[in-house]
């Protein structure tokens, strides 16, 4: 193996395949990154077994080969080179990759690439192709309502469902539920129409999305119970949760006794200041809502207490109900609109946030019982 | 970090000493705290046991909880007086009013008793030893108690060097001295080592704390349990972060009942477990909190006494959240013998409980119109229905010998 590339498109390159590294892992390949060279240049792939990314970076090959080293190391010697070009060659008796960049001529030991764990290949050709940057933001705002309690594993996934070209996201953590539908492009009939991804994993692929990859082709592989994200030279593929989603619908409420609009930036900044006076557990938060106004009012026992009153477009009874902060500041920085609607349907059911003038997303949060 | 600075306060025979302090005829006497008021100032005698005796009965032997009538034949001369809490409690109060100079925070263990975290107070007011010294002077002069103190870096060791030299003991234990001062102590001077423990590792030829601090965690482990293995193997190293906490919220809501006849039957113990889980959910309700914990009692007729508990993936307040999971505990603990004492009860309660999307709305509205009708028409006003048809059967009395 030897080829030459350029460095800093090898370091973006092992920056995003960084994430599937496993550190600490028992099988000691797994902390490498697999360096391949073929015709079509150089790929470098990092997997966890859980998560694979992969990423394609343009080499001039001159001859073809694979071996894996140590994914930080390589990492942080590749982005001190800074700019210089990077010739890398495996002196296939010893295992050893020769690295000269600059006036640097390295010797790094790797561990031959058959050890590394065979990757998932899918079964279907691309199913879904998605506007990179619209699936970004659907990610973005789903993601954080999901669980990160390892106690049910269905519940740190994100549920995405087809239906005709729309795709919806739906995650929950039992205390908040963050739900985005999107339009899609299917080819042929949808092979599945729900799976469950892990919330981590997602996370990557919005990760990876910058403007030279327009667009994120989806498919999957049923025997292994895989789905793979492409976004051109990026492919990340991730293990499906295995289990029965909860049937979230069930608790999207119909009708509200109370709604209240006002300018979504201005609830965001004054809900940040008032939580820094809600530190009790579910730092709650209470909005005191009617005529006109939504009060928002924080205390803490001997720490001390807050009243904001902001200026609302306020339709129906008066009521209060109190929110944990954090979901609540979630909520509001993942809505992508001028104005924000807030519904409830008094103070123990659950209320809902949506952007005004889009009906594509909503995220419902379950209040805190305050006395 | 710097260590913390930790104070336990024991006052030395509180209630004797009380009742000594106002009737100074019975000082340096063996009195004697308990039975009932007789209404004259003396208590009656035929009945009760010591709640507390003064240190010139403890020199006969006599302990709190003895029989009164144990500790009259083995201290003849004892006087005994009536509890009167309400004295107790002023002088309680008094004493702890006296701590709160220097800390709030107090965790009080009883009336006699609290830990007080002073590790913010150093500043002010010079040592923990400094401290403790000037709150004995002051309880002394003020309320002319005699108290024990512990002065240490954690609860633990605190309370065990108060106890140390009781009465008017003042036992210090600086930073990095805690495990050599507990390694030669005997096992059960640990808080929460009780016989079982004890047996269990005495097995081990083991009798000092220094002994056990001194096996690997497993073999403790192995020997007592895995949770209370680590618990009781840090302690005896003198490792203990347990903080000192100010009372608030109550730790656990339970309602118990006594059977008049003991039961056998399945559906009626059922009944109950529905009814005593609507107690306790209506407690829940009224106070604002929410638990994780549920717990079953069941004492059978030969009085053993059996608790098991589930934790539930969310915290509720519902009735037939504490139900249900009390039903599967009976389902999956109980032997089939008669039942002479059954409970329902709940912990890790949590204060403005965050709602589950998922485990709420309808319930929950039907608990409180429920919990509205109790208040308005009384507890036995209305009751769930456990859905066998049994919940209106009325056990308390002959029907359960059909």
């Amino acid at each position: 193996m030897k080829a030459t590339v350029s460095s800093s498109t090898l370091s973006g390159a092992l920056g995003l395949v960084s994430r599937a590294v496993s550190p600490r892992s028992t099988l000691p390949v797994l902390s490498n990154v697999l360096l391949e060279t073929g015709v079509d240049g150089l790929r470098v792939t990092a997997t966890n077994l859980d998560l694979t990314i992969s990423v394609a970076v343009p080499a001039t090959v001159l001859e073809e080969g694979r071996i894996t080293v140590p994914a930080r190391l390589l990492g942080e010697f590749v982005a001190s080179l800074g700019d210089a070009p990077c010739t890398m060659e495996l002196e296939p008796t010893t295992q050893v990759l020769k690295l000269a960049g600059g006036v640097h001529r390295a010797n790094v030991h790797g561990i031959d690439a058959v050890e590394f764990p065979p990757l998932p290949t899918r079964d279907t050709e691309t199913a879904i192709e998605v506007d990179a940057i619209t699936l970004q933001n659907a990610i973005t705002q789903t993601v954080m309502a999901a669980s990160s309690d390892e106690a049910s594993p269905v519940l740190t996934g994100v549920l995405l469902q087809m239906e005709g070209n729309r795709l919806t996201l739906a995650a929950t953590d039992r205390h908040r539920l963050a739900v985005k539908t999107i339009d899609v492009t299917v080819h042929g009939a949808p092979p599945v129409t729900s799976v469950i991804v892990p919330s981590r994993h997602l996370s990557e692929v919005a990760r990876a999305v910058n403007p030279n990859r327009p667009t994120v082709g989806i498919a999957f592989a049923h025997a292994r119970n895989q789905v793979f994200f492409t976004l051109k030279d990026v492919e990340i593929s991730s293990r499906l949760i295995e289990g029965t989603y909860p049937n979230y619908n069930q608790v999207i409420p119909g009708e509200s006794t109370t709604t209240v609009s006002l300018s979504t930036a201005s609830l965001l900044r004054e809900a940040k200041t008032a939580a820094v006076l809600a530190r009790d557990a579910a730092n709650p938060v209470r909005l005191r809502i009617g005529d006109g106004t939504l009060t928002l009012l924080a205390q803490t026992a001997e720490v001390g207490d807050d009243e904001a009153p902001l200026t609302a477009n306020v339709q129906g009874d008066d009521v209060q109900i109190a929110f944990n902060a954090r979901y609540m500041l979630d909520a509001l920085s993942a809505l992508d609109s001028d104005e924000v609607q807030l519904s409830f349907n008094g103070s123990l059911q659950p209320g809902v946030i949506r952007p005004v003038g889009k009906d594509d997303y909503l995220c419902i949060i379950m209040p805190v019982r305050v006395a | 970090m710097t260590h913390r600075a930790i104070i336990h306060l024991d006052l030395d025979a509180f209630y004797a000493s009380v009742e000594q302090l106002r009737r100074p005829e019975l000082r340096g006497l063996p009195v004697i705290v308990g039975g009932a008021p007789a209404g004259d100032g003396t208590a009656l005698l035929n009945r009760g046991v010591v709640s507390a005796a003064s240190y010139e009965a403890r020199a006969f032997g006599v302990h709190s909880a003895m029989p009164l009538r144990t500790a009259l034949r083995l201290c003849p001369r004892a006087i005994v007086v009536p509890v009167d809490f309400r004295a107790y409690r002023d002088a309680s109060k008094t004493v702890f009013d006296i701590a709160r100079d220097y800390t709030p925070l107090i965790e009080p263990l009883s009336l006699d008793e609290a830990f007080l975290e002073v590790t913010g107070s150093t500043r002010l007011f010079g040592t923990s030893e400094h401290i403790a010294g000037e709150i004995r002077d002051r309880i002394l002069a003020t309320a002319g108690l005699h108290a024990s103190f512990g002065v240490s870096t954690c609860k633990t060791v605190a309370k065990i060097a108060s106890d140390l030299r009781k009465p008017r003991g003042f036992v210090v234990v600086e930073p990095g001295d805690e495990a050599s001062f507990l390694a030669p102590l005997p096992l059960r001077r640990l808080p929460g080592l009780g016989p079982a423990a004890e047996r269990a590792l005495s097995g081990l030829g083991i009798s000092t704390l220094g002994q056990l601090a001194a096996l690997p965690l497993d073999t403790v482990q192995r020997r007592v349990g895995r949770a209370s293995g680590v618990s009781l193997w840090e302690r005896a190293r003198g490792i203990d972060t347990a903080p000192v906490t100010i009372p608030g919220a109550p730790r656990s809501v339970s309602r118990e009942e006594t059977f008049a006849r003991d039961v056998a039957q399945r559906e009626a113990l059922r009944a109950r477990i529905a009814e005593l889980a609507g107690d306790v959910g209506a407690r829940l309700r009224t106070g604002g909190w929410t638990a994780r914990t549920i717990t079953l009692k069941l004492r059978y007729s030969d009085f053993t006494t059996i608790t098991r508990q589930e934790t539930l993936a969310s915290s509720t307040a519902t009735d037939t959240a504490v139900r249900d999971a009390a039903l599967a505990l009976l389902d999956a603990a109980w032997t089939g013998d008669a039942v002479r004492l059954l409970g329902v009860g709940v912990t890790g309660l949590a204060e403005a409980p965050q709602l589950d999307l998922f485990d709420q709305p309808v319930n929950d509205r039907i608990d409180h119109t429920l919990d509205r009708l109790r208040q308005r028409f009384g507890q036995s006003a209305i009751r769930r229905g456990t859905g066998d048809g049994l919940h209106d059967l009325d056990w308390r009395g002959d029907d359960l010998r059909r």
